[in-house]
C-alpha cells in the first residue's frame, strides 16, 4: 500500500468512526428536544427556514428507521442520503478493492438543476400556503 | 473512448482498435485518465450546504457543475481550476459552520437558560 493510499485509508477510518459516533448520539439524544444540539442561528434570529433546516432532525429520524418522519423534516436531505452513502462506498472501494465500484460523472446541467432546486426549496418551504408548508420541518 | 482513426467506440484499456486495428494513442489514454480523476467535490458541497446551514455551499455546487461542463467540452485545465475553486468553497463553508457551532457551544456553556429560549 503506497503512502497516498494509506493516508486515504486513515481518512476513511476517521469518517467511519465519526459517522458511527454521530449515529449513536442522534439515536439517544433527539435534536430539538434534548437541548444538546443548538438550533440554527439563522432560524433563531430571523425565523426563516434555510434549505438545510431540519436536516439534523431528519438524520435522527433515519437512524431511528422512520423514513416518513425524516421526509417531513427535510425532504432534500433524505433524497441526497443514498447518493452520499454511495459516494462514500465508492471512496472506500477505491482504497480497498482491486476492482472499485462503478464511478459516474453527473452532467453539468443536472448539477445546475440541483442548485435551482436547493434555492427554490429554501424559498418555498417558508411560504405559508398549501402545499408548500409541508416542506417546512414539521 | 473512441478510436481516433475510424471513430469506433473502444474499451478504455484497449491498446488497439478492434475495428481498424489502429494503435490507441498513449496521449489520449493519459488524457482520459486525467479526465476521470478531476474531482467535483459535489458530495462535500452538498454536505456543507445541508449541514452548515450557510449560503457558501451554493458556489461550491456551482463550481462542481463547471468542472463537469468544462470536462464535457474538453477543457481539462479549466476543469482543474474549477475543481480547485469548488474545494476552496467547501472548506470556507465548513469553516464558517464550525465557527458558528463553536460560538453556539460557548453561548450555551456560559448561559444555560439560553437553550430554553426560542426553539
Amino acid at each position: 500500500m503506497d503512502k497516498n493510499r494509506r493516508v486515504q485509508a486513515i481518512i476513511f477510518a476517521y469518517i467511519c468512526i465519526g459517522v458511527c459516533l454521530a449515529a449513536v448520539t442522534l439515536y439517544f439524544f433527539e435534536p430539538g428536544k434534548s437541548g444538546l444540539f443548538p438550533s440554527c442561528l439563522l432560524y433563531e434570529y430571523s425565523g426563516f427556514y434555510c434549505p438545510g433546516c431540519g436536516s439534523t432532525r431528519a438524520m435522527s429520524k433515519i437512524v431511528h428507521g422512520d423514513v416518513v418522519a425524516a421526509l417531513r423534516m427535510n425532504i432534500l436531505t433524505v433524497f441526497f442520503t443514498p447518493f452520499i452513502i454511495y459516494s462514500f462506498l465508492l471512496f472506500g472501494s477505491r482504497i480497498f478493492l482491486k476492482k472499485p465500484l462503478p464511478s459516474y460523472r453527473i452532467p453539468a446541467i443536472v448539477i445546475w438543476g440541483l442548485v435551482v432546486v436547493i434555492i427554490l426549496f429554501g424559498i418555498l418551504r417558508n411560504l405559508p400556503y398549501y402545499p408548500f408548508y409541508f416542506l417546512a420541518p414539521h | 473512448m473512441f478510436c481516433k482513426k475510424c471513430g469506433t467506440e473502444i474499451n478504455d484499456d484497449a491498446d488497439h482498435c478492434p475495428n481498424c486495428a489502429a494503435e490507441v494513442n498513449a496521449e489520449v489514454k493519459v488524457e482520459v485518465e486525467q479526465v476521470v480523476s478531476v474531482p467535483t467535490y459535489l458530495v462535500q458541497a452538498i454536505l456543507v450546504t445541508i449541514f452548515c446551514c450557510l449560503p457558501f455551499g451554493i458556489p461550491a455546487i456551482v463550481f462542481a457543475a463547471q468542472v463537469n461542463s468544462k470536462l464535457a467540452s474538453g477543457d481539462v485545465e479549466g476543469a482543474l481550476k474549477s475543481s480547485q475553486n469548488a474545494k476552496t468553497w467547501c472548506w470556507v463553508a465548513f469553516a464558517c459552520g464550525l465557527v458558528i457551532l463553536l460560538i453556539q457551544i460557548v453561548a450555551i456553556a456560559l448561559n444555560p437558560a439560553w437553550q430554553q429560549m426560542g426553539r
